[in-house]
């Protein structure tokens, strides 16, 4: 009854789960998990490049979820959108605490390769194609590696400020561009 | 078309991107906590964003994953016992110590109580009065009051002019007998406001500990405190009741 993981119906179900969750039904988190967690550990595994750290974090998350699935507000946005929030700020509170170490890139920087590979990202997709290339490869760099402000400096050869100054354009251009 | 700079940096943008480091970041939690307006665009900005988490490979979880999970929700009945106490010895050496000596944190808790009765005479009521109070002392006596309102909202105000050790951050925890510390935030040297999310509802309760640790900026990297409590106190109803 819990299978269907699939199409824009998983919002829906996944928005009934988490009610499920709020009530303390376990098997409702169960059902997230199956559906969410390889999504979710992917993109943790893409901030930490750590998979003993990338699983702990979406332990950490599942935890959070748990705890927090009453608060879910659907008004403000998808549980989907939710839950990788909760993921992404673990990661990031991880990143923070632990330095990026030389040895740990695993994986390669290809994040401003990366095509935006889903049905309903056709926005954000032309969105990003839009920003000029200096601008796309910081929003990639610093969303989907995790890296800071100085680290995306130091990776392009970059001035921190024209990094900055980047950052705040490509944001503000992508948030209008998908508003339109 | 590009020509024109925004003015102001869109902070709520750049928290979702991760692009708000340490202090930065504290404090626009801490506003985030109070501003619904910050909250929309947060979620708004994670929406926008979230085609591209989705786009990223996904990657199966170890097996082992969700056994933990199961067993760190199940009803505190069930854990009290065995599991929780072999998962946190497994944890290389780190807080099952100290954790252990549950008497110590009773020790400080009973303080703690003393301390909260002579505030409270004290102090005068707040417009809108928290549901609850602790009072986190050390052995010198009370170092911050927390005050905990009905919505979730913490606020928690300095009783002294104590900082954490250079280089250092002070963690807040929240800590129910017998399951492991949740961490829930920071404690600035000044007058700190928590985001709501981020003490767990059923946390939200007496008796429960709130411990604070020393640890490096970003909070302790596993996620679980790894050095002794300097100072702490037990969630108290305001009402008695």
């Amino acid at each position: 009854m819990s299978g269907n993981a699939t199409g824009s119906v998983a919002d829906d179900g996944l928005g009934q789960l988490l009610r499920r969750c709020a009530e303390r039904d376990p098997q409702a988190l169960k059902a997230i998990y199956d559906a969410m967690a390889p999504t979710m550990l992917g993109v943790a595994l893409r901030l930490l490049r750590n998979r003993p750290h990338a699983e702990e974090t979406l332990q950490d998350a599942f935890l959070q979820i748990w705890r927090n699935a009453d608060r879910y507000d659907q008004s403000r946005g998808s549980p989907k959108a939710w839950m990788i929030g909760i993921l992404r700020y673990r990661a990031l509170d991880r990143l923070e605490t632990e330095r990026r170490h030389t040895g740990t890139d695993e994986l390669p920087d290809v994040a401003a390769d990366m095509p935006v590979g889903i049905e309903d990202s056709r926005a954000l997709a032309t969105c990003i194609e839009e920003l000029p290339e200096t601008w796309r490869k910081s929003v990639m760099l610093s969303y989907v590696e995790g890296y800071s402000h100085s680290e995306i400096a130091e990776r392009t050869d970059t001035p921190l400020g024209t990094v900055k100054s980047w950052i705040v354009r490509a944001l503000a251009a992508l948030k209008k561009c998908m508003e339109r | 078309m590009s020509e024109i700079l925004p003015q102001q940096p869109d902070r709520a943008g750049l928290y979702v991107f991760g692009l708000l480091r340490g202090q930065e970041r504290r404090e626009f939690e801490a506003d985030l906590a109070v501003d619904p307006v910050l909250g929309r665009e947060v979620a708004a900005w994670q929406e926008r964003m979230l085609p591209l988490s989705l786009a990223i490979p996904p990657v199966v979880p170890s097996e082992t994953i969700w056994p933990e999970i199961a067993r760190l929700i199940a009803p505190r009945e069930a854990v009290t016992t065995g599991p929780v106490r072999a998962m946190a010895s497994r944890r290389a050496g780190g807080w099952a110590g100290w954790w252990d000596n549950v008497a110590v944190w009773r020790g400080i808790g009973a303080v703690a109580v003393a301390a909260l009765v002579a505030l409270i005479v004290v102090r005068p009521q707040p417009v809108s009065p928290p549901g609850m109070v602790a009072v986190l002392s050390s052995k010198a006596g009370p170092v911050f009051t927390v005050a905990l309102r009905s919505d979730g909202a913490m606020s928690i105000a300095p009783v002294g002019n104590a900082k954490p050790p250079p280089g250092k951050v002070w963690q807040l925890w929240a800590v129910a007998g017998g399951e492991k510390p949740v961490p829930v935030g920071f404690v600035e040297p000044g007058r700190t406001i928590l985001p709501r999310n981020d003490m767990p509802p059923d946390m939200r309760k007496p008796q429960i500990l709130m411990a604070v640790t020393v640890e490096p900026p970003g909070g302790s990297p596993t996620g679980q405190p790894d050095t002794p409590i300097v100072f702490s106190g037990p969630l108290l109803p305001i009402n008695g009741s």
